[in-house]
C-alpha cells in the first residue's frame, strides 16, 4: 500500500538565534498509510503537537520535507491552504474554538471555506455529525450551551466535515469520562472504516492508545524512540518506562505477576489478552 | 507570527541590573526619561547614548535583540524625522526641494528627536521591562505608591490588577495563536482578501478568545476567594524590598551623570542649542 503522507528528514527550531533557540524536533522520518490509525505518545515537550502541527502546514519544517500524495505540502501558498481539508487536524481541547451561535453553522464553517454549495454543506454537516455521534436535535442550539464532551464532538465534526483523507486528533480523549473516550474513539473509528481514512491520535492514555491503534510511534526529546506495532512497543516496557512513560494498567499488573515468577508474555497490554495468558499458564499453586 | 515580538518581554538573568532594586529601576527609568526631554545638544545626547549602551552592556542581553524590538516604532521614528525636517526653519538653509527649504535646524530637530525616541523606547525596555519580572515590577510600584493609600487610593488593588493583567498577556497571546491555528485547520485564511474579508476573518478567533478570557477571569477570581483574598489590609508580602549597597551606588552613579548632563545642556557651549 502506497503511503498517503510521507514525512522525510523533517526538523524544527522554534525562536531559532534568540535566547529561547530549542529543538523540537530532529530528523523525523515517517510514512502514514491510509485506512491506519497511528498512535503517538510522549512525555510532554518530546515534540508530538509539533510534529502533527507540520502535517497540515500550520507550522513550517527548519528542515526537511512532507509529502502529501507525492507532493510537497510548502510547494505555494495554495496548496497548503487546500492542504488543510486534505488533512484535518483536531487540535487540543477543540471545544474552545467553537465560536458559531448554533451547532450547525459551527459544523458548516470548515466546509464553507472550502467554497462548497449550501445543498453539500448541508449533507456533510449531517453526514459528520453523525459519525461524531451528535444528536440532530442539537444541531440548532447554541454551542456555548453544551457539555464539555458535547462541544469537543461538535468541534471534532467542524473537522470531519471537510472529509480529511488524513484525520489527525491531539489529546481528543483529555478530560473526558472514560465512557465518553470510549464513545469518542469508536465514533473516530467510524470514520476511518467509513472513508478509508488515515488516523493520528496523539495521547498519553495508554489504554486508550493500546487498544485502538494499528502502529505505534513513542517520542522522545523530539525525536523517534520506538515504532511498530503495539506488541512491538510495548515489549520494550523498560526503555518505556525509562523515557518517563507508563504503560497500560494491566501491563504493570502482568510485569508484577511475572516478577512473582510466573511465566507470562513479555506483550500483553490489553484486559482480554491478559486474561488469555493467564488462563493459559493453567492457574497458580496456592500454598 | 505574534509571538516573535519581544516588545515588553521579561528575559530572565542574573547580571546587575537584573539584581537591582525595582523601586530604584523605576525612579532611575523616570529620571531617564525626564532627562531625555529636558536635555539639549550633541554632548548631552552622547552622554546619554553612552550610558544606556553601558546599561545595556551590563544586562547581557544581545544588543541585536533591543534592535529587532525598536522594530515596531520604525514608522513612528520615519514619520517624526521627516515631519520635522520639513517643518523646522532655523538655521541656513542646506538645499531647497521645489518651495519647501530644507535647514540645518529642521535635520537637528530630527535626529535629536529620532534619538530621543530610540533611547527613550530601549531604555525602557533594557531598564524596565526586560530585566524586571512583571512581579517585581508591580510589587515595586506597589511599594512607591503606598503614601498613596493615606488619601485612600486603592495602591494595592490597582497593583493587583497590573499584576494580573501583565499575567495574561501572554496567555492571551498563546490562546490567540492556538485559536487562529484550530480556525486555520479549518480552512480559514488571515492573509488574503480585501480589508473587510480580512476583519469578518478575525471574528472566529475574538469569538473563542473573548469567551475563553471571561472563563479564565472566573476561575481566578473564585480561586483567589477560596484562597481567602481580599484585598491589601494587614497582607504582608513574601518579597520585602531592602535596599542593598548595589542600589544604593547605582543611584548615585546614575544622578551624577543626570545631573552633569543637565548642567551641560545648559551651561555650556559645547552642543548646538536648538
Amino acid at each position: 500500500m502506497n503511503a498517503i503522507m510521507s514525512i522525510r528528514g523533517l526538523s524544527h527550531v522554534y525562536s531559532p538565534k534568540t535566547p529561547f533557540e530549542c529543538s523540537a524536533i530532529n530528523n523525523i522520518d515517517l510514512d502514514i498509510y491510509p485506512g491506519e490509525t497511528l498512535g503517538i505518545i510522549g512525555h510532554t515537550g518530546s515534540g508530538k503537537s509539533t510534529l502533527i502541527s507540520h502535517l497540515n502546514g500550520l507550522i513550517k519544517p527548519s528542515s526537511g520535507e512532507i509529502l502529501y500524495d507525492g507532493e510537497n505540502i510548502f510547494k505555494s501558498k495554495e496548496f497548503t491552504h487546500s492542504i488543510r481539508f486534505k488533512v484535518g487536524l483536531v487540535l487540543q481541547y477543540p471545544e474552545y474554538q467553537l465560536f458559531e451561535e448554533t451547532v450547525y453553522k459551527d459544523i458548516a464553517y470548515g466546509p464553507s471555506n472550502m467554497g462548497l454549495s449550501d445543498d453539500e454543506i448541508e449533507q456533510r454537516v449531517y453526514e459528520s455529525a453523525e459519525f461524531a455521534g451528535i444528536d440532530k436535535s442539537l444541531l440548532l442550539s447554541s454551542p456555548f450551551e453544551l457539555s464539555g464532551g458535547q462541544k469537543r464532538r461538535v468541534a471534532i465534526a467542524g473537522i470531519i466535515a471537510m472529509r480529511p483523507k488524513v484525520l489527525i486528533l491531539d489529546e481528543p480523549t483529555a478530560g473526558l469520562d472514560p465512557v465518553g473516550r470510549e464513545d469518542l474513539l469508536y465514533h473516530i473509528k467510524k470514520y476511518r472504516d467509513a472513508t478509508g481514512a488515515a488516523v493520528i491520535i496523539v495521547t498519553h492514555s495508554m489504554e486508550d492508545i493500546a487498544r485502538h491503534a494499528d502502529k505505534l510511534l513513542v517520542m522522545n526529546g523530539g525525536e523517534i524512540m520506538l515504532y511498530g506495532t503495539p506488541d512491538e512497543v510495548f515489549s520494550h516496557s523498560e526503555e518505556l518506562l525509562n523515557a518517563g512513560l507508563d504503560l497500560p494498567q494491566i501491563t504493570h499488573i502482568i510485569k508484577a505477576l511475572k516478577a512473582r515468577g510466573i511465566s507470562l508474555p513479555d506483550s500483553v497490554y490489553t484486559v482480554s489478552q491478559a486474561v488469555d495468558a493467564i488462563l493459559s499458564t493453567g492457574g497458580v499453586d496456592h500454598d | 507570527m505574534i509571538k516573535d515580538v519581544s516588545l515588553g518581554q521579561y528575559f530572565p538573568g542574573n547580571s546587575v541590573i537584573h539584581r537591582l532594586d525595582p523601586r530604584i529601576k523605576i525612579i532611575l527609568t523616570m529620571t531617564f526619561i525626564v532627562v531625555l526631554f529636558i536635555c539639549r545638544g550633541f554632548i548631552p545626547y552622547a552622554i546619554m547614548t553612552v550610558f544606556l549602551f553601558s546599561v545595556i552592556f551590563a544586562t547581557k542581553i544581545n544588543i541585536r535583540l533591543i534592535f529587532k524590538s525598536l522594530k515596531p516604532i520604525l514608522i513612528l521614528l520615519i514619520f517624526t524625522a521627516v515631519l520635522n525636517i520639513f517643518y523646522t526653519k532655523s538655521g541656513t538653509v542646506l538645499f531647497s526641494i521645489g518651495t519647501i527649504d530644507i535647514t540645518t535646524g529642521g535635520v537637528l530637530t530630527a535626529v535629536f528627536m529620532t534619538v530621543r525616541i530610540v533611547l527613550l523606547v530601549a531604555g525602557t525596555f533594557v531598564m524596565l521591562t526586560y530585566t524586571t519580572s512583571p512581579i517585581m515590577l508591580t510589587d515595586g510600584l506597589e511599594s512607591l505608591l503606598s503614601p498613596l493609600k493615606k488619601i485612600k487610593f486603592p495602591v494595592h488593588e490597582l497593583s493587583m490588577m497590573m499584576s494580573i493583567a501583565l499575567r495574561f498577556i501572554p496567555t492571551l497571546i498563546e490562546e490567540t495563536e492556538k485559536i487562529m491555528s484550530a480556525q486555520k485547520s479549518r480552512g480559514a485564511s488571515f492573509e488574503t482578501g480585501s480589508l473587510i474579508q480580512r476583519a469578518k476573518a478575525l471574528v472566529p478567533v475574538l469569538v473563542p478568545l473573548f469567551i475563553n478570557a471571561f472563563r479564565r477571569a472566573e476561575d481566578l477570581a473564585l480561586a483567589m476567594e477560596c484562597r481567602c483574598y481580599r484585598g491589601g489590609e494587614n497582607r504582608v508580602r513574601m518579597r520585602v524590598f531592602k535596599l542593598s549597597s548595589l542600589d544604593i551606588s547605582a543611584l548615585c552613579i546614575s544622578i551624577i551623570i543626570f545631573t552633569s548632563v543637565i548642567i551641560i545642556s545648559y551651561t555650556s557651549s559645547f552642543g548646538v542649542v536648538i
